[in-house]
């Protein structure tokens, strides 16, 4: 396989983002093409893969790993004796129960991470049962529009551009250009009451955007034509979905969305004030000072989200995983999301694609390690 | 036949059947989406597209007849051009992230995008923006994930005979749903599930699915809540259509006293009935019982398993549901069995515990008899004291031997003149002897036995009865038909009580009791109950039943290891049920504490297995009774399915049947039972339907398709 090369995700980070050369460009499932590869390459090399198996318990003998116990599709116990067993579940991001007890988000409520069917931190609950020390399990968040499942994706395009962004006391918390920054905005979203916010556009924001395109795209959402939001908006409020807001005067809107109505008043008039000298706020580029006068007035909400939980498993630089006394545990390995421990609530999207680097070294250097290990 | 060769393989396959089922039949994948085994053949989604030498352009192979002679190409670059094509154009109204679909890992689209490759980012993308359908119960509908391969259509139509999902139109979108966009109960939907088994995608799903738990327990949680696993809708089935013998086969596949259950199981399968979230869950109890008594015996009689005699022997202590089912399976393995059952008659807690107003003596009897017939020997009034002798004339020994000793709390007064424990009560009531009842009862206890306790009570003329317990009345062990009736009969309720003290010097007086605020159970296991201030409160009474648990009459003395709450050790409740003495075993009550009747049953049927196998058997107890068939997968319309209610029994009033101990519950009567089992929403159906065809299960090594 081979990478299109390395690339920034926005203007401000760095270009480390390594995206994979599909057969069709730079666009969505290049990964799989890695996958692929890799799978092929496993099974060149004799490995074989257990599908539909779940894993339910690392076997110790005098604390060292002496096999794995897991079910097969049919329900009936498979015991795999091995010399080492490395545990890469990818976390714990369908575990709503999990999520709260480690984070304190609620799944649904003001997290909206990707909750992939099946993965409930098995990986994890069987490395802290073999006596490995339990680390945070956490989720690396990137701001995500709640119901964007249900919206044309040009409705979400320009919700996201960097209009006004306020929160449900009806004030801004953050200068908007920063928006493309997932992170960072989900970041500020956790500090805001109910770990919400709301961008707001008016009509001429829209007729301007549905006219020129909008005024930042990234390499993820690279299409800049929303000549079709109207029309998303219409289905989607006739449909009753995507939480979208649409108002004839500012009082309305804040009352439909749950925001105070005084405040939002103050706020919009001082913005608009803004846009004519210069946003004494938070010194937003002029270019994307745009007032909101014009009715209709659209809005919608935005919550923390992510893609699954990172870390709970101790491991060191040899991806060992180790004990509360940092000891490493004979035989025991962990790799990808289960052993990254490096963030806190942020992804370090400054360095955009480290958390997939991450994966795929620490997948390398545990395998690398393993095998030194059963050769002994 | 006809021969025909798919990219230089050779067929020989029947004349006119469908090319891509041949290929798929042969090893060879064609990428497909609207096809599927059980259905007609659509082709609308154009993936199966092949070329075939002769004609031009290229053809569906699901509509394409096999002729002799046919040479047909599966991978030539036009048909993968075009497929490629197909499936983009399908992908343009669909969601494009798989990673925040519910279907992720399980999805026949996804699939087919590893396997045919299209390149998103050619074609403008659109959100159909459907809102999800969740109000319905069972089956969510989200139309926004839907490719109109017209499987759910054709399921419903075709397949299942019931009609009500058709394609419809909102603006240009096309979807699939009801007429008039109604609710599903509404539409005379039936609510078979069909429809989720079949779709590929998203769009049509299980509302209780779940990942962690085998597909099968959870599509029919009946069968898999019964803990001898019965075959529910299978008889229920047998029932609707009349067929009592059959019915009455299947439940004996794996109950040897369905009569018995038909009248007291405590039906773990209702609670988890699929019907229950449409209305009430079917009155499965009682359409087993009609089963088993309309049941001539012709499937089973004199029939089913009988291997020849081994030579071995074996001693089942206890003849109740445990120790008789063991012996029974045992018998049909060629083993010598014999019971020895303490009390006068065999029966255990069914006829000594359970009164015979809710289960009459002479089915009991009956149903033994049917077991002493299979030729196993029962000998009554004999109580083994020393288990381990028996070794020196058995090859094997099974304890059975229940739980028939009342457990007497420790609180002040509670060795009083005055109060008894339950399982003494309920067994003397049984044998017709004194029970040493006065004329005012307290019973203290919450479950079901205490309510046989209060019941009985009042059947042999107690003038005031109260019941208290300290659980709320919500979480109440006791069945909630049992409290109801109880309380028809005119027995007072009190839950939500701490027992204080009994009072009295000589004899009992009363009890004392004080309000429950709150009880829960901390992580050892320990009760926590905080009790309201300034409750205490005093109820006379000159007679103390003790109703909270019961623990097996056996001591060390007796050579067996004993465990938790004076059980018998054994080595695995369910795979190893071996003590710690070669060649005895244990089950039931006994080795788990008091569960039910059903429980013992299958405890006992596991035990016999496992026993079997030590001496040498293969362990396998299951036959084969009631006619090997598929069901009819065509089950038709039937208007107001969703709304039609439960049948109840026909009960006496509580006038007529609180002063004798005759049965009072007379079950479904003939004109309801076709109706109640007719209720039945046929989970076991969706099991039914073929497994889809995917990539991954055609290796290189069968010639199929590629990584």
């Amino acid at each position: 396989m081979e990478f299109e090369g390395a690339f920034r995700y926005f203007p401000k980070s760095e270009a480390t983002w390594h995206i994979v050369k599909s057969d069709h460009g730079i666009g969505p499932r290049a990964a799989s093409f890695m996958n692929k590869a890799l799978y092929a390459r496993a099974q060149e090399l004799g490995v074989r893969f257990l599908v539909e198996t779940p894993g339910k318990k690392i076997l110790m003998e005098e604390g060292k790993v002496a096999g794995v116990l897991a079910t097969d599709k049919d329900g009936e116990e498979v015991k795999i004796s091995c010399k080492a067993a490395i545990i890469c579940t990818g976390g714990a991001g369908a575990n709503k129960e999990l999520i709260k007890e480690e984070t304190g988000y609620i799944h649904g409520v003001d997290m909206f991470n990707f909750a992939i069917p099946g993965i409930m931190g098995d990986g994890l609950k069987m490395a802290w049962e073999a006596g490995v020390d339990k680390l945070p399990v956490r989720i690396e968040q990137a701001a995500v529009l709640v119901g964007t499942e249900e919206l044309a994706g040009s409705v979400c395009n320009v919700f996201s551009q960097p209009n006004l962004l306020v929160n449900r006391n009806g004030k801004r918390f953050m200068n908007e250009d920063q928006m493309q920054n997932t992170t960072f905005m989900s970041n500020a979203l956790s500090h805001q009451k109910d770990r919400t916010g709301f961008s707001i556009v008016d009509s001429s924001i829209v007729k301007y955007y549905m006219r020129n395109g909008v005024d930042n795209v990234s390499l993820v959402h690279p299409d800049a034509d929303v000549s079709d939001f109207a029309e998303g908006v219409k289905t989607a409020q006739e449909n009753g979905v995507g939480n979208l807001i649409v108002a004839d005067t500012i009082e309305e809107l804040a009352e439909k969305a749950g925001i105070n109505v005084e405040n939002l008043v103050a706020t919009v008039e001082d913005y608009n004030d803004y846009c004519e000298s210069v946003d004494e706020e938070f010194f937003k580029d002029r270019r994307y000072m745009r007032p909101i006068e014009k009715a209709p007035f659209y809005c919608a909400r935005f919550c923390p989200g992510g893609y699954g939980t990172v870390g709970g498993i101790r491991i060191n630089e040899n991806c060992e995983a180790c004990d509360k006394d940092f000891e490493p545990i004979p035989g025991l390995y962990a790799a990808g999301a289960d052993a990254c421990n490096i963030y806190e609530d942020s992804y370090m999207f400054l360095l955009p694609g480290n958390s997939m680097g991450f994966a795929v070294n620490t997948g390398r250097i545990a395998g690398m390690t393993a095998a030194e290990y059963v050769q002994e | 036949m006809a021969v025909i060769t798919i990219d230089g393989k050779c067929l020989t396959v029947p004349d006119n059947k469908n090319i891509l089922q041949c290929a798929l039949d042969n090893g060879i994948y064609i990428p497909h989406l609207c096809h599927h085994k059980d259905l007609n053949p659509l082709g609308s989604c154009r993936l199966c597209i092949v070329e075939v030498e002769g004609r031009e352009g290229v053809t569906p192979s699901c509509m394409l007849e096999a002729e002799d002679g046919m040479v047909v190409h599966t991978k030539t670059p036009e048909v993968e051009r075009l497929r490629i094509l197909a499936l983009e154009l399908l992908l343009t109204g669909h969601p494009e992230d798989c990673s925040t679909c519910p279907k992720y890992g399980n999805c026949e689209l996804q699939q087919l995008i590893q396997y045919v490759g299209p390149k998103t980012g050619r074609m403008k993308m659109r959100t159909k923006g459907f809102k999800t359908q969740e109000e319905n119960p069972l089956i969510i509908h989200d139309m926004n994930r839907c490719v109109l391969c017209g499987r759910c259509v054709r399921a419903c139509n075709e397949l299942r005979g019931v009609k009500v999902l058709q394609y419809q139109k909102k603006d240009m979108e096309t979807y699939v749903g009801t007429v008039h966009d109604r609710l599903l109960k509404d539409a005379d939907c039936r609510f078979c599930q069909a429809c989720v088994e079949v779709c590929p995608t998203g769009t049509i799903r299980d509302k209780l699915a779940d990942a962690n738990k085998k597909k099968e327990d959870v599509v029919v949680p009946c069968r898999h809540a019964c803990p001898a696993h019965t075959d529910i809708p299978r008889y229920i089935r047998y029932v609707k259509e009349g067929k009592y013998d059959e019915a009455a086969a299947v439940i004996r596949e794996k109950l040897p006293i369905p009569k018995s259950l038909g009248y007291i199981c405590t039906h773990a399968c209702e609670l988890e009935c699929k019907r229950k979230e449409l209305g009430e869950p079917m009155s499965i109890r009682n359409i087993k019982r009609y089963a088993a008594e309309h049941d001539s015996g012709s499937l089973w009689k004199g029939k089913g398993k009988q291997l020849p005699d081994t030579g071995k022997k074996v001693c089942v202590v206890g003849g109740g549901p445990c120790g008789l089912s063991a012996a029974y399976y045992l018998r049909k393995q060629g083993h010598a069995v014999t019971i020895k059952e303490e009390l006068p008659t065999a029966g255990g807690m069914m006829a000594y515990g359970i009164p015979a107003y809710r289960l009459p003596r002479d089915i009991i009897a009956e149903e033994v008899q049917l077991i002493e017939e299979q030729g196993v020997r029962i000998e009554t009034g004999t109580k083994v004291e020393k288990p381990v002798e028996l070794l020196k004339e058995y090859d094997a020994v099974l304890m059975a031997i229940g739980g028939h000793n009342g457990v007497r709390l420790p609180m002040e007064g509670s060795s009083l003149p005055g109060v008894i424990l339950n399982a003494d009560f309920l067994r003397n009531a049984s044998m017709g002897k004194e029970t040493g009842m006065g004329e005012r009862i307290i019973v203290l206890g919450g479950g079901n036995v205490a309510f046989d306790c209060a019941r009985t009570a009042k059947r042999l003329g107690a003038k005031e009865i109260h019941l208290a317990c300290l659980e709320a009345r919500e979480v109440m062990t006791a069945d909630d038909e049992e409290i109801l009736q109880a309380q028809e009969e005119g027995i007072f309720v009190h839950p939500a009580q701490t027992f204080e003290r009994i009072t009295g010097e000589e004899h009992v007086t009363g009890v004392d009791f004080m309000n429950v605020e709150s009880f829960t159970f901390d992580e050892n296991r320990r009760a926590i109950i905080q009790k309201e201030e300034g409750s205490e409160h005093h109820i006379d009474g000159d007679t103390v039943i003790f109703a909270v648990g019961q623990r097996p009459d056996i001591t060390p003395e007796a050579g067996l290891e004993l465990g938790r709450a004076n059980s018998i050790a054994v080595k695995d409740m369910e795979k190893d049920k071996s003590t710690s003495v070669e060649g005895i075993f244990a089950a039931g009550d006994a080795i788990y504490g008091t569960k039910s009747v059903v429980m013992a049953v299958e405890s006992g049927r596991e035990a016999a297995s496992q026993i079997d196998r030590y001496l040498g058997g293969d362990g396998d107890i299951s036959e084969v009774l009631a006619p090997v068939e598929t069901a009819n997968s065509y089950i038709g319309e039937c208007k107001g399915f969703a709304y039609l209610e439960r049948k109840e029994p026909l009960v006496d009033a509580p006038e007529e049947r609180s002063d004798n101990f005759r049965l009072y519950d007379h079950g479904i009567c003939e004109q309801d039972i076709c109706a109640e089992a007719g209720r039945c929403l046929q989970c076991d159906l969706r099991l039914q339907i073929s497994a889809p065809s995917l990539w991954g299960d055609f290796t290189k090594a069968t010639g199929g398709a590629e990584e």
